[in-house]
Parts: structure tokens; sequence; C-alpha cells
């Protein structure tokens, strides 16, 4: 993968600090550390982090005001908060406005060290459809973005793909030249039942029927092209928050199964 | 002494003693006066005798003295010895001389000299003297002197004495017997009154009647009497009556002071549970603060012991096995802190759980995975795939479990065997036990008939059927209604509870381990509670316990959908 994963851990508690950071460059990550709110936006400013794992209570700027700056500032940075007793209050308000999720004090290591190691992983996407044009747009805007993404015109081959390495989410037209993209739909779901799937076509009103049935079988959702490439971005992005945040052990509702 | 014996005295005695006196005084005063009369007339009738018998003597005596003839006057004188009772006879001549003397025969002569001559009688202690003058044509020429004795009279005196003697005697016996028989008269009803008097005296009993014999004193007497007794017998009624009422009230004024006191204790002991209850609620409540900060204060340290231990296990891959062993214990005790300070702090805030549908099997799995479960204790599951999937909050239900475990393997220090089982209870028959208000008892039941068809060697539920009277139970309320249930039931060959631990098994604080706090099972209560469900146990001391979690199963929320 190149680069370390960089990781920005903030506590006022400097053997917290250490102990963690210590860990991390063990296990192979870039830790940096921050004793303070005011220092963490600092330095998340300064330089490009992949993950945040900050305290709560804190002189200063709180880790949750922390979180709510972090937001404005670099809106896809994962900041994981972490508490040695915050109400369920402060966990949903943090939670709301942008963080992962509270971890409780002492935090199963291995637990975080699982999620950093998806931060990388769950960036791939596959995108299914038979027009190259569409595919290379979206690969375009997708990388931009830091995905890794990978595109797939041969229906039969979709399996395959998905086989030889992990995917986060698959988008698929439903119409694919000859083939149906229910029936990849139901391929996909018949081997990987919880993989997401976001549905794509151009002709809203005659694929109502296949759409539903889609929906229906366990589709993410649907879109229509064009594209809001927005709201895709978006949709992605919260599946992967789902996802990730399903690794620190958050339940998750309506995760698309 | 007299006034004593007389006032000590019965009636008749008196009434007798007094006729006796009456009448012997009325005898002896008739007889002083018959006997006083009849001695004067007597006597009278002497004088005048004796005074004829001299006159007759002085006529014939006249004539020898006016012939100075002596002999001739004491020839008359001894014509007096036809007069036995003259003694002595004495003719004086005028100059006074003794002229004649005459003394009765058988008398001794009288030495005593003749009385001197004086006119007239008298009487002296035994004679009668009497002096008459001798005149011949109208000159005194003598006297003439006559003795008489007084036996005559003394004897008459004597016989009127005798009969007044006897006549007194006669009439005094006569009397004695007329009043034996004739005062019963009067004091027969006397004594009949006081014997009525005293009867009712002395029974009470104010419904006699006293004779009433006659229209007298008596009569009259036992009439106000009875009159009295009338108006006795009705105030005692009336007061018979009013003490019953008296009674009657007292007694309902104690009833009442009784029932008052009953109350009051009640009251008191509301007001002593409801002062205990306000002081343990002040009191968790001051310990949920604590424990919220001293929960914080030590998980801070705990994380970066943790943290440090995850380093020194990542970087030491090749140390001894006794520094692997010591790191070992570390990363234990430092689990058991972080226990420790979970159940402080859920112990004192339950975080609104985030239930979701999870099978029983994989909440059990899940639960023991994280226990440390010797190999002395044989652990058996007992989970059906059929089972429906339970609605709760995983993590939540896990410490539950996992608490539930931990202590039934420390119940069983020296081994033995735990048993996990899950089973379906239908609400309809929670329902039907708790409109029962018995529903420990008919969950028990339900569970006890279960175990007693899936296992023969279930002997605890087998027991619990056949004495339902030592069953110990404790239990927690606050089911969903409407709601199917699983039953997750852990089940140890412990020592049991002892029936005094079971009733403060679930209170905070509570602990009979060397080591803990005792908030574990208040704890495993509070979530159970919180995620729709309830703890059920039941235990045999020196058999074991069960602990029977209740959850709703997720059935129920599919129809709720519904």
């Amino acid at each position: 993968m190149g680069e370390k994963i960089k990781v920005l851990v903030v506590d006022d508690d400097r053997r917290m600090v250490k102990t963690m950071c210590d860990i991390l460059r063990v296990k192979g990550y870039e830790a940096e550390s921050a004793y303070t709110g005011e220092e963490a936006l600092e330095k998340v400013m300064r330089r490009d982090q992949d993950c945040v794992l900050m305290d709560i209570k804190m002189p200063g700027i709180s880790g949750i005001e922390a979180v709510e700056k972090i937001r404005d500032m670099k809106p896809g940075l994962p900041v994981v908060l972490m508490s040695a007793y915050a109400t369920e209050e402060q966990a949903d308000h943090a939670r709301k406005h942008g963080a992962y999720t509270v971890l409780t004090k002492p935090i199963d290591v291995q637990m975080v060290l699982t999620f950093l190691s998806l931060l990388r992983k769950e960036n791939s996407i596959l995108i299914v459809d038979d027009d190259p044009e569409f595919c290379k747009t979206l690969k375009d805007i997708f990388q931009a973005r830091g995905y890794e993404v990978e595109s797939e015109f041969d229906p039969g081959r979709v399996l395959d793909r998905l086989e030889q390495s992990y995917r986060l989410v698959v988008i698929l037209d439903l119409k694919l030249g000859t083939a149906s993209g229910l029936d990849v739909l139901k391929e996909i779901r018949a081997k990987y039942p919880s993989k997401p799937v976001i549905m794509v076509t151009a002709y809203g009103g005659e694929m109502v029927a296949s759409i539903e049935q889609g929906l229906q079988i366990g589709a993410y959702t649907c879109m229509y092209k064009p594209l809001e490439v927005d709201q895709l971005v978006r949709v992605i992005e919260t599946i992967k928050r789902i996802k990730m945040r399903e690794a620190l052990g958050e339940p998750n509702f309506g995760a698309g199964g | 002494m007299f006034r004593r014996i007389w006032n000590k005295a019965r009636i008749n005695r008196k009434l007798m003693v007094i006729n006796l006196l009456t009448t012997g005084v009325t005898l002896l005063l008739t007889c002083s006066a018959l006997m006083v009369a009849v001695f004067f007339s007597f006597r009278e009738s002497l004088v005048d005798s004796l005074s004829a018998q001299a006159k007759v003597l002085a006529g014939s005596s006249s004539a020898p003295l006016l012939f100075n003839d002596p002999k001739q006057a004491a020839e008359d004188l001894r014509a007096l010895k036809a007069s036995p009772n003259i003694t002595r006879a004495i003719i004086y001549d005028k100059r006074g001389g003794i002229f004649a003397e005459y003394l009765r025969d058988g008398q001794k002569k009288d030495l005593s000299p003749p009385p001197r001559v004086r006119e007239g009688y008298r009487f002296s202690a035994d004679y009668l003297h009497l002096f008459h003058g001798i005149t011949l044509d109208g000159e005194r020429v003598g006297t003439i002197y006559l003795r008489s004795d007084l036996w005559q009279l003394h004897s008459l005196m004597l016989q009127t004495g005798v009969i007044a003697a006897l006549t007194t005697l006669i009439v005094f016996i006569f009397a004695s017997l007329m009043l034996t028989r004739l005062q019963g008269a009067i004091t027969g009803p006397v004594f009949s009154l006081v014997h009525t008097m005293r009867t009712v005296s002395s029974d009470r009993n104010y419904a006699l009647r006293a004779e009433v014999a006659g229209e007298d004193e008596m009569g009259v007497l036992a009439k106000v009497f009875n009159e009295m007794l009338e108006q006795t017998q009705e105030s005692d009624r009336k007061l018979r009556i009013e003490i019953a009422e008296r009674k009657r009230a007292e007694e309902e004024t104690r009833r009442l002071n009784e029932q008052l006191e009953l109350k009051v204790e009640e009251r008191t002991g509301q007001l002593l549970a409801a002062q205990e209850e306000l002081v343990r609620k002040e009191k968790l409540a001051t310990l949920g603060q604590l424990s919220g900060s001293v929960g914080h204060e030590l998980r801070n340290p705990l994380g970066v012991m943790n943290n440090a231990l995850y380093y020194l296990n990542t970087v030491m891959t090749d140390v001894g096995e006794n520094v692997k062993e010591y790191l070992d214990i570390i990363g234990h005790e430092i689990n058991n802190c972080q226990r420790i300070i979970t159940d402080l702090l859920d112990f004192a805030r339950v975080k609104t759980p985030q239930s979701r549908a999870i099978a029983a099997g994989e909440l059990v799995a899940d639960s023991i995975r994280r226990c440390a479960v010797p190999e002395s204790v044989r652990l058996r599951t007992e989970i059906p795939e059929t089972l429906p999937m339970v609605v709760a909050d995983p993590a939540q239900m896990v410490q539950v479990f996992e608490n539930l475990i931990t202590n039934a393997v420390q119940a069983m220090p020296e081994g033995g065997s735990l048993r996990i089982s899950a089973r379906e209870v239908e609400s309809e028959k929670l329902r039907v036990s708790s409109s029962n208000q018995q529903p420990a008892a008919s969950a028990q039941e339900v569970s006890s008939g279960k175990l007693k068809v899936e296992s023969s060697n279930m002997e605890l539920g087998v027991s619990h059927f056949d004495a339902p009277g030592s069953d110990i139970q404790s239990e927690t309320f606050n089911l969903k209604p409407d709601a199917d249930f699983v039953e997750i039931s852990v089940e140890d060959s412990g020592e049991g509870i002892s029936p005094e631990n079971m009733k403060k098994l679930f209170q905070p604080l509570f602990t009979t381990k060397a080591r803990g706090i005792g908030l574990g099972l208040t704890v495993c209560r509070n979530l159970t509670e919180a995620n729709g469900g309830r703890i059920n146990v039941e235990s045999r001391p020196g058999e074991g316990t069960i602990f029977a979690v209740l959850l709703p199963a997720e059935r129920s929320l599919a129809w709720e959908k519904k």
C-alpha cells in the first residue's frame, strides 16, 4: 500500500498518548501525538491524517468540540473518540457531529488496530457497467477522492472480481447489454449476502419492476442516470462509515445486511 | 358487760327478759302492798282484841282493887289462859305498884321488870304492850297491863309471803310458756325478714321478696323492704345493663385501641421502611456519583496499563514462560478491575439498550468466550436451533450472562457441572401466572416440568415440583406484556444460596464473596429489566442454583410490527 497510515493520537494523559503511539508504530502505523484539542486541530490542518484517536475530556476544547471543527475542516477524516466515562448524550452528540464512535477506556487495542487496517481496505469500489464512458468518468471522480476503483463490463466475471479482492461496494447497472443486472445482483447476494450494492439505471420508468425486485432482495439503493455524483459519494461514504463503525463494535441498523 | 351481752342477745330473749322483768316487778309490788295491808290490819285487830280483853279485865278487877284482894285479882287474871297469845298480864294499883301478875304457862318467870305504867299500846320487836286504866265510879283505881306475843302476826306474814312467792313462780312459768308460744307472732316476721335480707345481701338476688304477715309495723317493714328491693332490683337491672354496655364499650375501645396500635405499628413500619428506602436511595445516589468519578479516575490509568501491556506483549515475542505468565496475570487483573468499574458505572446508570435481534446461542457463546471456565467445571449448553431470536442489547446481555456464568463458576470452587440451557416460554403462561399473582411459582412449575421431561438427572427441578413449599424464589418484574419469551438458564451444582441471602440477592452492595463490591447481580437485574426481561432465581442450599433470564423473543416483535 505504499505510504503508512497516519494516525493522530490526542489525549491530555501523556502516558496514554505514548503507549498508544508506541503500539501503533510497532504495528506499522505512523503515529503523531497531540495533548490538547487545539494542538490536534492544528496538526490536522497542517498534515493529512488518515485517522484521529481522541480523548473527550481534555482541558481547553473538548474532544467533541474538536470533532465538530475537524468535520468542518476535513469532512472525510475518520475520528474515533475515547472516553473513560462518556454519557450517552455525549456519545450521541459526538456521533451526530462526525465521530465514528466513542470507545470506552481501557481501549480494546485489537479492535482499534482492526479498524485502522480497514481504513485503506474499505476504499475500493467495483463498477459494473457496459458503458465504458460511464465507468471512466466515475473512476476518475472517485480516485480523485482517494478511492480505489475498478470496472467490469462482463456480467459473468463479476463474482471472479469480487473473489480476487475485497470491495467495499458494488455499483451495478441494471441494464448490461443483453444480460440483466438483476441476475448479477442475485448472484452477488447469493455469495456475499452483506455486500452493499448500489443499482444505477437510466430507464427509471421501464425498470420499475426490476428496481423494486432489486431493493427487495437487498440492494442498498437505486440511483438514476445521469448520476448526481455528490449524492453517490455521500452514499458510499455512509456505507464506508457503517462498515468502519461495525469494526468498532457499533451496532448498525439498516446497514443493508 | 351487761350491755354487751344485751347487744348480742337475740330479740326473742330480749323480749322474754323484758316481759319477765315487767311481770316480776308487778307481782312484787302487788304482793308487797298486800302484805303491808295484811300486816297493818292484823295488828289493828290484835290491838282491838287485846283492848277488849283489857276492858273486861279492868271491869272485873276494880272490885278486888277496891277491896284490896290481890288473890281475887290474880284469880281473874288466870282466866287469861284461854287466850294463848297473852303471855303476861299485870294489874297495877293506884300508886302504880304491882297488885297482881299473870304469866303464861311455859313461860319462864319473867325477870324483866314490869314496864312503867303508861296509857295506850306500843309494839316492841316481839310483843304488843297494852295499858288500860281501871276506873270505879269515875275514879281511877289502877291500871291493867297486857302483853301479847306477835307469833300470829308473824306466821300470817310468813304465809302471805309464801303464797306470794308461789304465785310469782307460777306466774313466771306461765308467762314464759305463753311468751315462748306467743312471741313467734312478732319475732317470726322479724326473723323471716332478717333471713330474707341476709339472703338478698349474700346472694345479691334482688328478685326475692319478704313475706308480708299482717298490717302491723313488721308488715309495713316487710312491705317497705320489698319496695326497696323492687327499686334496688330495678336499679340493679339498670346497673347491670349499664355495666354490660360499659363493658361492651370498653371492649370496643380496647378493640379499637388494638386496631389503632396495629395501624400505628403498620404505619410506623411503613414510615421506617420509607425512611430506610430514602436513606438507601440517598446512599445509592451518592454511590452513583462516587462510582462515576471513581470509575472515571480509574479507567484512565487502567487504559494506560492496558496499552502498555499490549505493547509489551507485541514487542516481547521471545520472552520466557515466567514473564509471559506475569504479563497474563497483569492482563487478567486489569480485566478484573475493568469489570468492577463497569459494574459500578452500570449500577450508577443503566444505558438505554441498543436492542436488536440476536440468537440466544450467539449471546451465550459470546458470554462463555469472555469467561474463564476452569477444567474442573463440566460445561454443557443445551440451546435448540429452533429457538426464536431474542431482542436485546447484545453487549448488555453478554455482560449479564458473563456475570451469571462467573458467579456460577465461583459457586463451585471444587468443580461441578454448569448447564446453560434455553427454551421458549409462551407469554400466555406468564400472563396466567401473573394474574394468579404468583408469576414465579407458575413459571417455575413450567420450568420444572420441562426440566423433568428434558433430562432425567435434573433432580433440582423435580424436587422443586415435589416440595413447592421449600422453594426459594426471587424475581424481578418489568415484563413487556403480550410477548413471547426465551428463557436462558444458567444452572450450577454449587453450594446454593441460603434463604436469608436469597432475599438480599439483588440488593446493591450485598455480596458473600471475599472480593467484589456486590453490584454484579443488581446490574444484571437492571440490565435485564432495561431489556424488557426479568431474572428468576431458585436455589436449593447444597444442591445448586438456577438463574433464569427471560428475554423477549423476536417473534413477538414481528407481531408488534404487524
